[in-house]
């Protein structure tokens, strides 16, 4: 049976412990089990020709984030910790990306509920090697003018960060009390807010980004897909 | 890591009730259980199976910590650096403590008639049949042989019938 209080004490455990966690001497690890709900990765196209955020959760000595744009124009981002998500939002505003990374937290307040909606999708780039595991989570009904990508961070059931990510039109909140994957593959989050000590997350202006101005609603894409390799 | 949260997955529970059984305030269990598991995360390099069960070393740990935390109690330290002192319980978490913690009130009030016992007594009769222990893994958290731990079981169970007749 599943408790609630035991998964929040995990994730604290691995929040605040992930190296210590990381450098225990443990007999070789099995194979890396599929995520129940959430993904390793999520790939996000924000447009035709535009952003495609790539993020992964990946092996314990690999860096804890990693922020690239593509020859196509698009941003990878990778997101192996969450302690790791302000020096990823920095980057992403250093590059003009309009895409923010909140996450869970049981902190979170209540109030006001935010609903962002992901299709699912087929991931570019998706292998089935031994190696990486990929999960399609989603893909955009529609890119929005003046819209940020959200990127919600949480632990998945393995312990690896795993992320879902839409769009709003509305404030980006620092993070999210939950998430629950629907059926088709609609994202829900329940009871967006702010922490107590924060605001919300402040996303580049509209017209700053190539990404920005570069979506349509006709082949604007989000692609949301479950990453992890041994690499 | 996966292996560390199979540890954690299989024991969290019986840990988190030894701490059920002792404090009324769910972040004080949470954060009982929270720094038992940070202890075993940061001492797991010299956890040694030869010794004991994982289940029996994450006790000894456990009875440690709520030894230092009555310690600290009694001289009225504030109780700094926990891991999830550092955020408050979130609702639904708490109201899930509250329910545990009222599920073990048939092993408080043991526990109190255990009062009377030896400390030892206490001890075995609560690892061994609260906590559901084997007399070998109590007797490892114990730190005596099995043998004296079954003497100790046997000896303990008479005197608590024997309390319990005379109520």
């Amino acid at each position: 049976m599943t408790s609630r209080y035991e998964d929040a004490l995990w994730d604290e455990l691995v929040d605040n412990h992930h190296d210590e966690l990381a450098d225990l001497r443990m007999p070789p690890p099995a194979p890396r089990r599929r995520p129940k709900a959430l993904a390793g990765a999520t790939v996000l196209t924000a447009g035709a020709g535009a952003a495609v955020i790539v993020i992964s959760a990946s092996s314990t000595t690999a860096p804890a984030y990693a922020v690239t744009r593509n020859p196509n124009g698009s941003v990878s981002v990778t997101l192996r910790r969450l302690s790791a998500i302000a020096d990823v939002n920095a980057r992403l505003k250093a590059l003009g990306v309009r895409a923010v990374v909140t996450r869970t937290g049981s902190e979170c307040s209540s109030v006001p509920t935010t609903i962002v909606r992901v299709s699912p999708s087929s991931a570019p780039g998706d292998s089935s090697s031994a190696e990486r595991v990929t999960q399609t989570i989603a893909r955009a009904d529609s890119t929005r003018s003046g819209a940020v990508h959200i990127l919600v961070a949480s632990r998945s059931a393995d312990g690896h960060v795993a992320l879902v990510q839409g769009q709003s039109n509305a404030p980006v909140p620092a993070c999210v009390r939950e998430i629950r994957i629907l059926a088709g593959g609609q994202v829900k989050i329940i009871g967006s807010g702010t922490p107590e000590s924060s605001g919300p997350v402040q996303a580049p202006a509209p017209g700053t980004t190539n990404e920005s101005t570069t979506s349509t609603s006709s082949n604007s894409s989000t692609t949301a897909a479950g990453t992890a390799t041994t690499s | 890591m996966e292996e560390f949260e199979r540890l954690y997955r299989d024991n969290v529970s019986a840990i988190s009730a030894f701490f059920e059984r002792r404090c009324r305030d769910p972040q004080e269990v949470a954060d009982l259980t929270s720094e038992t598991f940070v202890e075993a995360i940061r001492s797991f390099a010299g956890f040694d199976p030869r010794r004991g069960t994982v289940r029996a070393w994450l006790f000894g740990i456990a009875r440690h910590r709520y030894a230092q935390h009555c310690e600290r109690s009694a001289h009225g330290r504030e109780l700094t650096k926990r891991v999830r002192g550092v955020h408050p319980l979130a609702d639904d978490v708490r109201d899930e403590i509250e329910s545990r913690i009222d599920a073990q009130r048939v092993g408080r009030l043991l526990m109190e008639r255990y009062a009377r016992l030896s400390e030892l007594d206490q001890s075995v009769l609560e690892l061994v049949d609260l906590a559901g222990l084997t007399p070998t893994e109590a007797a490892s958290v114990l730190e005596i042989a099995p043998t004296t731990l079954r003497v100790r079981v046997f000896r303990a169970r008479g005197r608590l019938r024997k309390e319990l007749t005379n109520d």
